[in-house]
C-alpha cells in the first residue's frame, strides 16, 4: 500500500479501484497525474496496467506527467455538469489518450486539437483530473 | 474456391419477434425473449424438443431462464455472449457448423430504462433503474469515467473527429435518419412511422453535440429470435432457408473505446476485409445493405467499409443515390439500405431488426416493402471498436 496518503475504503469501493489503478488514484489524492510507464521500454500505458503491452515486461511503474496535451475530441452534453467530456492526447507520447471533462469557458469556441492543460476538480471531496484550454481567455 | 469451411453451410430457418413498445408493456427482458423464441420456433415448424442449442446474453436473459421458459428438455450447447445480435448469431452458426448442436435458437430481449432513455417515467420502479444492458459498468475501465458521471460521449466524440477530419456536414448523417424513417413508414412493426424531413433532422435537439436526437437509435421494449440449423436440414423444414454465406468479426488493436488509433482504425475494417476473403461474392452481387445504425456515424462508416466509397464520403454516396420522391437512397440506382427503418425507426435492438428484415426480404416475405430483387444481403452490425460483425446472407435459389 502506498504510504503518504491513503484512499479511503469507501472511495475505493465507489470508484471500483483495483491493483492496476491504486497508484493512479493515490496520485490524484496529491493532485499528481501519475501514468503507468514501462521501465524497460519507456512506453506510457493508460489505462494503467502492470504488464507492458509493447514488450511484455512486468517492470511497470508510474510517473507523473507534465499535464500538457491537445484535445483529440470532445462531446457536449448540455444536461451534464460540467457539460464537455473530452479525450486528451498527452504530450508524452503519441496516442496516449486520457478521457476527462474539459472546463471550457465558451463551449462554442472549443476546437479539436487545441492545446489543453491539466487542472483538478473535486469528486466526493477527492481531486480528479480535468483539462482546460490554454488560450480560453482569447 | 473459397477456403472458408463455413461458407453456405448453415441457414436461418425461423424468425420471431414481439411487438415493440415505448411504454407500458410491463414484460421482463426474459419474457420478451421467450415470446420471440416461441414465435421463431413456430415459424420454423419446430417444437421445443427439436431445439438443442441456445444463445443469448446474460445481461438480458440467461440461456437457462429461456430454456426453462420454453420447456426445452435437453440442450447440448448454450452460450452467453455480449452482443450485438450478430455476435450471438455468429456463435450459434459456428456451433451448428461444428456439430455442437443441431438446431440453435438465438434471442434478445430488452426493456427501455433510464440507461438508454432519459425520458422514462422515473416513478416506474423498473424503468428508473439503469439496467446493465451490455453495459461497460462491469469493465475495470469504468472507474476512470466514474468521477465524470460515467462513460459518455465516446461515439459523439468519434463523430466530432470524423466530421472535422473529413469535412462531413450534419446533412450526411441526416440522410441516414431520413432514409431509415422513410422505409419505416411502410413497416407496420416500426415504432417510429411518421415521416422525417431533413429539416426535422437538422432542428432536432442535440443530445450530445454533435449528436442530435435523430442520430441515436430509439429505445424500446422488445424481443427477437432466430432459429439456425445446417443447410442440409434446413431444406427439409417449413420455410425457405436463408443461407449464411459468410461471416466475419473484427476488433481493432485498441478496443478500449476512447483509445482508437485513428478515425480510420475501427473493427469494421477488419471485419470487411475478412468477409470478402471468405466470400465467393463481391459488392456488385449485393441487393440490400443493412449497416447498423445505433448511431448514424456507425452507418456511414459501414457504407465506407463495405467498399462503396472512401472514408468520409458516405454522405456524398447517399446524396448521389438519393431518390427525392421516395426520400430514400438507391445506391447504384438499385441497392436499398435498412428497408425496415433500422434501429433508428424500427426500434433499438442491437442489430436483431436488421437480421430479421434481411431474412424477411430474402424470403420474399416483405409485402408492400418487398425489394424488387432480393437475392443477396450484406449486413454490418455492431459498433466501431470491439464488436463489428459483417455478414453475407443469400436466398436458397
Amino acid at each position: 500500500m502506498p504510504h503518504s496518503l491513503k484512499l479511503s475504503a469507501a472511495a475505493a469501493r465507489d470508484l471500483g479501484v483495483d491493483y492496476d489503478s491504486l497508484e493512479y488514484w493515490t496520485g490524484c489524492l496529491q493532485k499528481q497525474l501519475r501514468i503507468a510507464r514501462c521501465r524497460d521500454c519507456g512506453y506510457w500505458i493508460h489505462f494503467p496496467r502492470r504488464i507492458c503491452p509493447k514488450c511484455w515486461s512486468a517492470e511497470v511503474g508510474v510517473e507523473e506527467v507534465v499535464g500538457g496535451g491537445r484535445l483529440y475530441t470532445f462531446a457536449v452534453d448540455a444536461r451534464a455538469t460540467p457539460p464537455v467530456m473530452g479525450v486528451v492526447e498527452l504530450d508524452e507520447q503519441q496516442g496516449l489518450r486520457v478521457p476527462a471533462v474539459i472546463l471550457a469557458g465558451d463551449v462554442h469556441r472549443l476546437t479539436l486539437d487545441c492545446r489543453v492543460e491539466l487542472t483538478w476538480i473535486s469528486y466526493n471531496d477527492m481531486p480528479v483530473p480535468a483539462f482546460t484550454p490554454v488560450d480560453k481567455g482569447r | 474456391m473459397s477456403t472458408y469451411p463455413l461458407q453456405d453451410a448453415v441457414a436461418i430457418v425461423g424468425l420471431g419477434t414481439t411487438e415493440y413498445v415505448r411504454d407500458g408493456g410491463h414484460k421482463t427482458k426474459g419474457h420478451l425473449a421467450v415470446e420471440a423464441c416461441i414465435n421463431a420456433i413456430t415459424d420454423a415448424g419446430l417444437t421445443a424438443a427439436d431445439v438443442d442449442g441456445l444463445c443469448g446474453s446474460n445481461f438480458q436473459a440467461s440461456p437457462q431462464y429461456v430454456q426453462e421458459g420454453l420447456g426445452i428438455p435437453a440442450l447440448t450447447w448454450w452460450c452467453s455472449a455480449w452482443g450485438p445480435f450478430t455476435q450471438l448469431l455468429s456463435e450459434a452458426v459456428h456451433a451448428v457448423f461444428a456439430g455442437a448442436c443441431s438446431v440453435a435458437v438465438v434471442y434478445q430481449g430488452q426493456v427501455r430504462t433510464v440507461r438508454t432513455s432519459s425520458s422514462v417515467d422515473m416513478t416506474d420502479p423498473v424503468r428508473s433503474v439503469p439496467d446493465p444492458g451490455r453495459s461497460f459498468d462491469h469493465h475495470s475501465d469504468a472507474q476512470y469515467y466514474r468521477p465524470y458521471g460515467g462513460r459518455r460521449g465516446t461515439y459523439a466524440g468519434y463523430m466530432n473527429r470524423y466530421m472535422n477530419e473529413y469535412h462531413v456536414p450534419r446533412e450526411s448523417f441526416g440522410l441516414v435518419a431520413v432514409n431509415n424513417r422513410s422505409h419505416a413508414t411502410a413497416n407496420p412493426h416500426a415504432v417510429l412511422k411518421d415521416p422525417l424531413s431533413m429539416n426535422d433532422y437538422l432542428n432536432s435537439r442535440f443530445v450530445r453535440f454533435p449528436m442530435c436526437l435523430n442520430d441515436i437509435d430509439y429505445a424500446i421494449d422488445g424481443g427477437d429470435a432466430v432459429v439456425v440449423t445446417t443447410l442440409e436440414r434446413a431444406r427439409d423444414l417449413k420455410r425457405p432457408p436463408v443461407i449464411v454465406h459468410a461471416m466475419a468479426f473484427g476488433e481493432h488493436e485498441n478496443p478500449g473505446r476512447d483509445a482508437y488509433r485513428s478515425v480510420a482504425s475501427v473493427g469494421q475494417v477488419i471485419a470487411m476485409n475478412t468477409l470478402w476473403g471468405r466470400s465467393a461474392l463481391n459488392l456488385n452481387d449485393v441487393d440490400l445493405v443493412y449497416p447498423y445504425d445505433g448511431f448514424t456515424v456507425i452507418t456511414l462508416r459501414w457504407l465506407e467499409n463495405f467498399g462503396f466509397c472512401d472514408i468520409g464520403d458516405a454522405g456524398n454516396l447517399l446524396r448521389d443515390a438519393w431518390n427525392d420522391d421516395k426520400q430514400i437512397a438507391e445506391i447504384d440506382g438499385r441497392v436499398l439500405m435498412n428497408t425496415h427503418g433500422g434501429s433508428l425507426s424500427d426500434g433499438a435492438t442491437q442489430g436483431a431488426g436488421h437480421i430479421r428484415e434481411a431474412v424477411t426480404q430474402l424470403r420474399g416475405d416483405a409485402g408492400p416493402r418487398q425489394a424488387a430483387t432480393a437475392t443477396t444481403a450484406l449486413l454490418g452490425i455492431g459498433g466501431l471498436f470491439f464488436n463489428s460483425v459483417a455478414m453475407l446472407m443469400r436466398a436458397d435459389r
